[in-house]
């Protein structure tokens, strides 16, 4: 092998190195992004006020629907399943007064995410988030001002 | 390649490798030391989507079988009426959620930033009421240094065929995007 060819062997060798080491840098940051977390539990628990408040629990007359006029009487775990259920989402609604005094409650949860929801921080894999808004609720042809208390518990993988 | 730019390889090279490595010890610093990866904001934020679903609430509330509402119509005819609106909103504004109170830093052992921070936070809802664009009352005092947000207004009618403007917003002292993002 004569000089030129050995100082070429030499070039592409560390072309191919430099290339390497760039590609290795693009590639871990991209992964890096590929596994950046995304947290949507508080997102989605926004999303479920809505649907509770403006939708599934409000109150209706002749008039139409309420929104934020919570009706007591379809605070029930039948009404929130069929109003909003997704796998590994669970949730509870709670109504109190000013008090704090719980009104009604009732929930969309299974067995392991109501024994998982108490002790939420030390499960591994599970996200929870709580939420509380101002509504009026409506209870035996009384409206009285009171809170919304939403409690969620999300499976992350 | 001829001879001359093999003589000059060597030449270029050195600059070029050093420029390389401090590109990407400079990104490397970026990535992994300071941690810039995504953006840390929520992909969408739920202050950007919330409605007024405060202040709707706050007039539909019944106060001696009327609503808030309605005294606020009574109290655009008749003074009377306004000290009694004016401390039913005050007590209503104090039941609104804040932000979660920080923990006090005279009983923290250590001072660290986000704790400075979390003590100097503080946080109020201001509700103006304006009829015919004048200001007919303000409920509140905006904390010092405080910016606005969820900001919701409604208008009404009242009954002497005028109209009156309400706005509530959170006056909040170094309040957090999330923070804000979780009460909205």
């Amino acid at each position: 092998m004569n000089k030129k060819a050995i100082f070429n062997a030499v070039e592409i060798m560390l072309y191919v190195v430099i290339t390497v080491i760039v590609a290795v840098f693009i590639a871990v940051v991209a992964v890096n992004y590929r596994n950046e977390e995304i947290s949507t539990t508080q997102l989605e628990t926004f999303i479920l006020q809505k649907k509770l408040t403006n939708s599934c629990l409000a109150y209706t007359d002749s008039a139409g629907m309420h929104p934020y006029l919570i009706d007591l009487n379809k605070l029930t775990s039948e009404i929130l399943s069929g109003c909003y259920t997704k796998e590994g989402f669970g949730y509870s609604v709670k109504i109190l007064d000013f008090d704090n005094i719980i009104i009604k409650e009732a929930s969309n949860l299974d067995l392991r995410q109501r024994a998982n929801i108490q002790i939420c921080e030390n499960v591994p894999k599970h996200e929870c988030f709580k939420k509380r808004i101002l509504v009026n609720f409506y209870d035996n042809n009384k409206i009285s001002a009171g809170y919304m208390e939403i409690g969620v518990i999300n499976l992350v993988e | 390649m001829n001879k001359k730019a093999d003589a000059a390889l060597p030449l270029y090279l050195g600059p070029t490798l050093a420029a390389l490595v401090i590109v990407l010890f400079i990104f490397s610093i970026i990535f992994f030391v300071v941690g810039i990866k995504q953006n840390p904001d929520l992909v969408i934020k739920p202050a950007a989507y919330q409605d007024s679903h405060n202040i709707i609430t706050i007039l539909k509330i019944q106060k001696n079988n009327s609503t808030i509402a309605e005294l606020i119509s009574l109290a655009a005819e008749d003074k009377n009426y306004k000290n009694e609106l004016s401390s039913e909103l005050v007590a209503i504004l104090q039941k609104l959620p804040k932000q979660k109170p920080q923990e006090d830093l005279a009983k923290s052992r250590f001072a660290v930033p986000s704790e400075v921070k979390g003590s100097l936070q503080s946080s109020e809802w201001i509700l103006e009421i304006f009829i015919e664009n004048e200001l007919f009352m303000k409920v509140g005092e905006k904390p010092f240094g405080s910016s606005e947000y969820l900001g919701q207004s409604v208008v009404i009618p009242l009954e002497n065929k005028k109209l009156a403007e309400i706005k509530l917003f959170l006056a909040c002292t170094l309040c957090s995007e999330g923070e804000i993002n979780a009460i909205a």
